[in-house]
C-alpha cells in the first residue's frame, strides 16, 4: 500500500489507544509508536520519528500539546490533536500550523479515519 | 426800745440757742461765760467750766497746738478760724465738732468767741455715704446712674464695673444718655420695654445687645430702678448691669450642640430608640417610624416589646429586670442580630445594638437598629451565586470526565459494530447506544457552555447573515416540515459589532424553541426596527413564532435556567441566550406577542443590541 504512514500515536487511555491503533493497522498503517504519556512519546521519537503524531492533547508528565512543540521546534510534526476539552478551550498557537486536525472526544469512527485520510494526503502530496 | 433790753433779749437768744457758745479769755483761755448748748453738751456747770480752758475738754490738744492754731486770730492775720476737733465731756465720752473761732472783746477785756456745732451726726451721715460708695465702687455689678430732672436724663455716675463691662472710662460717659451703649443696633423690643417702664415710673429689667467701645457686643442684662424724692417725683434712674455675653453665648452653644444632635438623629440610616428601665419608649428618630411603620406619638410611652414579635415580645421585661438585678448582659454593649416586627406584623431581621446610658437618678438605653433585609438577601444571592460558580466548575468537570466515558461507549460501540454487521437486533441496539450516548454528550455540551465563562471575540457583522447561518444550523429539524422565515427587515444592512459565533446560537436557540413548539405550516417571523433612546442608537429585533405562544408562568421564568417546557431540553437554552444578549450590552426580553392585525399571538422574543 503506497499510502502506508508511520505514525506515533499517544493517549494516557488505554482503551482508546488500542482502539485508534487497531484502526490505523487496519486502514494499512505502521503504528511505529504507541505512549501513554508526553515523556514516553518524546523519548521514543527520539530515535524513530514518525511521520504523523496522533496525540491527545491532555496527558500527565509532558502535555500531548508540548511533546508535539518540541517535536515540531526544528521540523513541523505533522500532527492529528485529540482532546476531552472543546476546541475553544484550547488555546492553539498560530505557529501551530503542523496541526491538521483537532478532534474533540468522544471522537467517531467516522471523524477519526477522515482526519487520518486528509492527513495522508496532505503529507503524501 | 431801750437798748439795754435789747442787749438782754438778745443775750437770752444766745443762752437758748442749741449751737455751742464759749467765750474765753484771750490771755488765760479760761472760759468766761458758756450757753446752756454747751454746758449740757459738756454735762458741766458754769462753775466747773470757768475753772478749765477749750484746750482741757479738747483730748487731742495741748496747750501749744492750740496756741499755734490760733496765732492767726491773735495777731490779726485771720478774722475767723474754722477747724475740726473732738470734745470730751465730763462723763469721758467725745463727740465731733466744727469750731468756728474769732478775736472779739467781752466787757471790754479781749476774748475768744467759739461757735461750735456738734457735727457727730452729720459726719456719720457723710462716713455712711462714703461706705456706700466704696460699696458701689467695688461691687461686680456695673452701676449707673441718670439724673431725670435734665435734659435727655444724663449719666451723672458710673461705677468701675460698668468701666470694665463697656470699656469706657468714666469721663466719657458722664453727661451722655445710655443708649449709646446701643449704638446702631436701635431696633431692639427691650427698648420699647424701657421706655414704658420709665413713663410708668416702674422698676424694669431687660436683656440688651449694648457695645463694648472696641465695638464688641455684649449682653447687658440691665436692671433699672427710679429714685423718686420726697414729693415722689423721680428724680434719678440706678441702671445696674450684668454681662451675660458668657452665659449666652455657652447657651447658644449648648443649642448648637442640641441642633446638630437632633440633626444627626433625625438624618441617621439607623433608626435609634432609647427607652427607661422599664422598657417604655422615650423617644425614636424619624429613621425608627419609617423602619417600623409607626409615628412616634404611637410608640412613646409604650413598653419597646411592641416593636418585637413573640417570643421576645413576652420575655423583653425579664430580661431588663434581670439585667438591672443582676447586671448580666445579654445584649448591652455587645450588638447582635435579632427580629424586629414592623406594624404591619412583617418580621424583619435586624441589628440591634444597645448601649446604656447613667443619668443621675435614672438610666437610659439607646438602641440601634439598622435594617439588615437587604443585607440578607444580598448575602443569600451572594451564597447562591457562590452555588452556581461551583456547580458551573463541578459541571466542567463531569463534562470533561464525561467525554472520556462517552468516547469509551463510542469505542465499543463501534468494535461491536465491526462484529455483528448480519445482526440486525444487535445493530438497531448499538444505534441506540450510540444514540442515547450522543444525546448525553449534547446535554453536558449545553450545560458546560452555559457555567464556562463567556470569552466574546467581537467583529463587524450584518446581523441578518447571523441569523441566516443559525437558520441553516436548524436544517435538520425543518426536514420534512412545512416551514417558513419571514424576514420583515428594513435592509440587510443591520451592522453591529458582535461575537458571531455566540450570536448565531442565541438565533439557534430561538428557532429550535419554536420549531418545537410550533406545529406546522410554521411561520417565524424576524423584523428589525432601529430605535433612538438616550443610551443611543439601537436594533430592536423581535423574533415571532405562529405558536400557541407562552402563558403567564413561563413569561415569567423563560429565562430562568433549568426552566423548561420541552420534553426534551436542559432548561438552558433561553438562560445562555439571554447570558449571551446580556454580554453584548444588549436585552432580550419576552413581546406581547401580537403583530399589528392581531392574527398572530405566538410567542415573541425582542432583543435590543446597540448599533
Amino acid at each position: 500500500m503506497c499510502k502506508s504512514l508511520r505514525i506515533a500515536i499517544a493517549d494516557d487511555e488505554p482503551e482508546v489507544l488500542e482502539y485508534f491503533s487497531g484502526v490505523l493497522r487496519s486502514l494499512g498503517h505502521q503504528v511505529v509508536i504507541q505512549a501513554s504519556n508526553g515523556r514516553e512519546l518524546l523519548d521514543a521519537c527520539r530515535t524513530d520519528r514518525p511521520q504523523l503524531l496522533i496525540t491527545d492533547i491532555g496527558m500527565d508528565k509532558i502535555p500531548g500539546i508540548e511533546a508535539m512543540r518540541a517535536l515540531s521546534a526544528n521540523v513541523p510534526m505533522p500532527t492529528i490533536l485529540i482532546s476531552a476539552l472543546s476546541e475553544g478551550d484550547e488555546s492553539l498557537s498560530e505557529s501551530d500550523a503542523q496541526v491538521l486536525a483537532f478532534l474533540s472526544k468522544p471522537v467517531k469512527l467516522a471523524t477519526f479515519t477522515g482526519a487520518v485520510k486528509v492527513a495522508v494526503d496532505h503529507i503524501l502530496q | 426800745m431801750d437798748p439795754s433790753s435789747t442787749e438782754r433779749e438778745f443775750g437770752r437768744i444766745l443762752e437758748e440757742s442749741l449751737n455751742e457758745i464759749f467765750i474765753f479769755d484771750a490771755v488765760t483761755l479760761q472760759f468766761l461765760q458758756v450757753n446752756r448748748g454747751g454746758r449740757e453738751n459738756l454735762g458741766m456747770t458754769i462753775q466747773e467750766l470757768r475753772e478749765l480752758t477749750p484746750v482741757d475738754i479738747k483730748p487731742h490738744m495741748t496747750r501749744e497746738s492750740f496756741e499755734a492754731l490760733i496765732q492767726p486770730l491773735r495777731n490779726g492775720s485771720q478774722e475767723t478760724l474754722v477747724f475740726d476737733t473732738l470734745h470730751r465731756r465730763k462723763n469721758g465720752s467725745d463727740y465731733e465738732v466744727e469750731v468756728h473761732l474769732q478775736l472779739a472783746s467781752f466787757h471790754d477785756l479781749p476774748a475768744f468767741v467759739a461757735t461750735i456745732l456738734d457735727t457727730t451726726k452729720r459726719n456719720q451721715v457723710a462716713n455712711d455715704l462714703r461706705v456706700r460708695n466704696r460699696a458701689i465702687e467695688s461691687v461686680g455689678v456695673g452701676v449707673v446712674i441718670s439724673d431725670a430732672s435734665q435734659h435727655d436724663m444724663p449719666i451723672i455716675y458710673c461705677n468701675h464695673a460698668f468701666e470694665r463691662i463697656t470699656g469706657y472710662g468714666t469721663q466719657e460717659v458722664i453727661g451722655r444718655n445710655c443708649r449709646f451703649l446701643q449704638q446702631d443696633d436701635r431696633d431692639q423690643e427691650a427698648r420699647h420695654t424701657i421706655r414704658e417702664t420709665l413713663h410708668s415710673g416702674e422698676e424694669c429689667r431687660v436683656l440688651l445687645r449694648n457695645y463694648r467701645k472696641d465695638g464688641q457686643l455684649f449682653w447687658n442684662d440691665l436692671l433699672i430702678s427710679p429714685v423718686k424724692n420726697s414729693a415722689g417725683v423721680v428724680t434719678h434712674y440706678v441702671g445696674l448691669c450684668n454681662d451675660l455675653t458668657q452665659r449666652i453665648r455657652a447657651e447658644v452653644e449648648k443649642s448648637d450642640r442640641e441642633t446638630r444632635l437632633q440633626a444627626i438623629l433625625n438624618t441617621a440610616v439607623e433608626a435609634i430608640i432609647t427607652i427607661d428601665e422599664w422598657g417604655v419608649c422615650e423617644s425614636l428618630n424619624p429613621a425608627a417610624e419609617t423602619m417600623f411603620g409607626y409615628s412616634v406619638k404611637e410608640v412613646i410611652g409604650q413598653n419597646i416589646s411592641m416593636l418585637m414579635p413573640s417570643p421576645y415580645r413576652e420575655e423583653h421585661d425579664q430580661y431588663l429586670q434581670n439585667y438591672l438585678r443582676t447586671g448580666e448582659k445579654k445584649i448591652i454593649g455587645i450588638g447582635r442580630e435579632v427580629v424586629g416586627r414592623r406594624k404591619s406584623g412583617e418580621e424583619f431581621p435586624m441589628e440591634l445594638s444597645v448601649s446604656e446610658v447613667r443619668l443621675k437618678e435614672t438610666r437610659l438605653f439607646t438602641g440601634m437598629v439598622r435594617d439588615v433585609t437587604e443585607l440578607k438577601h444580598a448575602q443569600q444571592q451572594l451564597i447562591q451565586a457562590e452555588r452556581l460558580t461551583a456547580l458551573g466548575e463541578a459541571t466542567a468537570r463531569l463534562a470533561h470526565e464525561s467525554r472520556n466515558s462517552l468516547q469509551r461507549i463510542q469505542i465499543a460501540v463501534e468494535t461491536a459494530r465491526l462484529h455483528c454487521d448480519e445482526h440486525q437486533l444487535l445493530v438497531d441496539q448499538l444505534n441506540s447506544i450510540e444514540n442515547a450516548s450522543d444525546r448525553l454528550h449534547a446535554l453536558h455540551e449545553e450545560v458546560r457552555n452555559y457555567a464556562a465563562p463567556l470569552n466574546l471575540e467581537f467583529e463587524e457583522t450584518t446581523l441578518a447573515k447571523v441569523w441566516r447561518s443559525a437558520w441553516s444550523a436548524t436544517q435538520h429539524l425543518r426536514q420534512g416540515r412545512q416551514v417558513h422565515l419571514i424576514e420583515q427587515i428594513p435592509t440587510d444592512q443591520i451592522y453591529c459589532r458582535v461575537d458571531r459565533f455566540r450570536f448565531e446560537q442565541v438565533f439557534r436557540n430561538l428557532f429550535e424553541n419554536a420549531l418545537v413548539a410550533c406545529s406546522d405550516p410554521v411561520e417565524i417571523a424576524i423584523s428589525v426596527t432601529e430605535t433612538h433612546t438616550p443610551l443611543g442608537d439601537k436594533w430592536r429585533l423581535s423574533i415571532q413564532d405562529n405558536g400557541v405562544g407562552l402563558d403567564e408562568q413561563q413569561r415569567r421564568r423563560v429565562f430562568e435556567p433549568f426552566f423548561t417546557t420541552k420534553a426534551k431540553g436542559t432548561g438552558l437554552g433561553m438562560a445562555i441566550a439571554q447570558r449571551i444578549v446580556e454580554a453584548h450590552g444588549g436585552t432580550i426580553s419576552v413581546g406581547s406577542g401580537f403583530l399589528g392585525s392581531g392574527q398572530r399571538n405566538g410567542a415573541e422574543f425582542i432583543i435590543e443590541i446597540s448599533r
